[in-house]
């Protein structure tokens, strides 16, 4: 997953090289005497790597400029943080500098994906990258029975 | 400490008998030509006792809804829906356990923190766990903090004074 600037760029450095290379590869595949079919199988792992390394690019992109899930299940919270924080366009060590801790430990939770950390301290994060997150749950109805044991609790609210 | 509706409402209990003590002391004060120093006193620590129990049981109760009333839950608060679960279920503790891997005297434990210190991870599990679909709910990141706001209506004053007045006419595209 890309998560800075600086990152992309080398990802974009890395897919020229790559398309090169299976450029040079094919050229030589074919110069070898074989056919359309065969120079390109051998290039079919190279052309993988470089769609996944475009598929990246994109997505990150697509989060650098802002957008961002309204609505997504809870266990891609933590990836969701990150993507807030670039989406916000707040660096690592801006976060780590408004959470009031190391650069490193923001660089650890981004590469768990949060998983480590509370709701609590989760929350936190989104407040500090002025976001909020609500979370949807469904309850079952409450059941209680009109006998109400519970009167006093109902009276009390 | 409450740990349970039971508890809730025993402590309930005590409470109203205490405001009814307390209402029969006042009402004895004020037939009484003069106030007795030591009576008041005592209807003094009474306050602080139902006080003390009135916002006991608010915090309980508080764990048993979201803060808005609905089905929606900040982040932060989020743990405590298993206490709002199980009080919903009217399941007891050892029975709410097992799905969870939990026996009854740690959810116990737990609900005596509002599930606080769970890691989303496990979070994450355990709602698995009981069935609950918890989905994020993201307010627009576009939309900032009071401060952020303040600032950029600061900002956008300072750029509305900036302007001359016909800048209002002059369409926006002639701008370089």
């Amino acid at each position: 997953m890309i998560r800075f600037d600086r990152d992309r760029t080398l990802a974009v450095t890395r897919l020229e090289e790559i398309e090169d290379r299976a450029a040079r590869v094919y050229d030589t595949a074919l110069a070898r005497g074989l056919d359309r079919e065969g120079a390109e199988a051998t290039i079919a792992p190279l052309i993988e790597e470089r769609d996944q390394l475009r598929d990246e690019i994109n997505t990150y992109d697509l989060v650098r400029s802002g957008h961002l899930e309204a609505s997504l299940p809870l266990e891609d919270l933590g990836f969701y943080l990150t993507n807030v924080r670039i989406a916000t366009g707040v660096s690592v060590r801006e976060l780590s500098r408004r959470m009031g801790v190391k650069r490193a430990t923001i660089e650890r939770y981004e590469k768990e994906r949060w998983s480590g950390v509370t709701a609590a301290r989760a929350a936190r994060v989104f407040k500090a990258l002025n976001a909020t997150a609500m979370i949807h749950v469904e309850l079952p109805a409450a059941d209680r029975p009109s006998a109400d044991p519970l009167g006093p609790l109902e009276k009390y609210r | 400490m409450i740990h349970s509706r039971r508890d809730r409402d025993k402590l309930w209990e005590g409470l109203l008998a205490e405001r009814a003590r307390r209402e029969d002391i006042v009402a004895h004060l004020r037939s009484a030509e003069t106030a007795e120093e030591t009576i008041i006193k005592a209807v003094r620590s009474l306050d602080a006792v139902i006080q003390a129990k009135e916002a006991e049981i608010a915090e309980y109760d508080k764990m048993l809804t979201a803060p808005d009333g609905a089905e929606t839950w900040a982040l932060a608060d989020l743990p405590r829906v298993f206490v709002a679960l199980r009080d919903r279920k009217r399941m007891s503790q050892a029975a709410f356990g097992v799905p969870l891997g939990l026996r009854g005297n740690q959810i116990a434990r737990y609900e005596k923190i509002g599930y606080a210190g769970l890691s989303l991870k496990r979070l994450v599990n355990m709602l698995d766990a009981v069935h609950l679909e918890a989905r994020v709910i993201l307010t627009p990141w576009t939309e900032p903090s009071a401060q952020a706001v303040g600032d950029a209506f600061d900002g956008a004053i300072a750029a509305a004074t900036a302007l001359p007045v016909e800048s209002e006419e002059s369409p926006a595209e002639e701008a370089p």
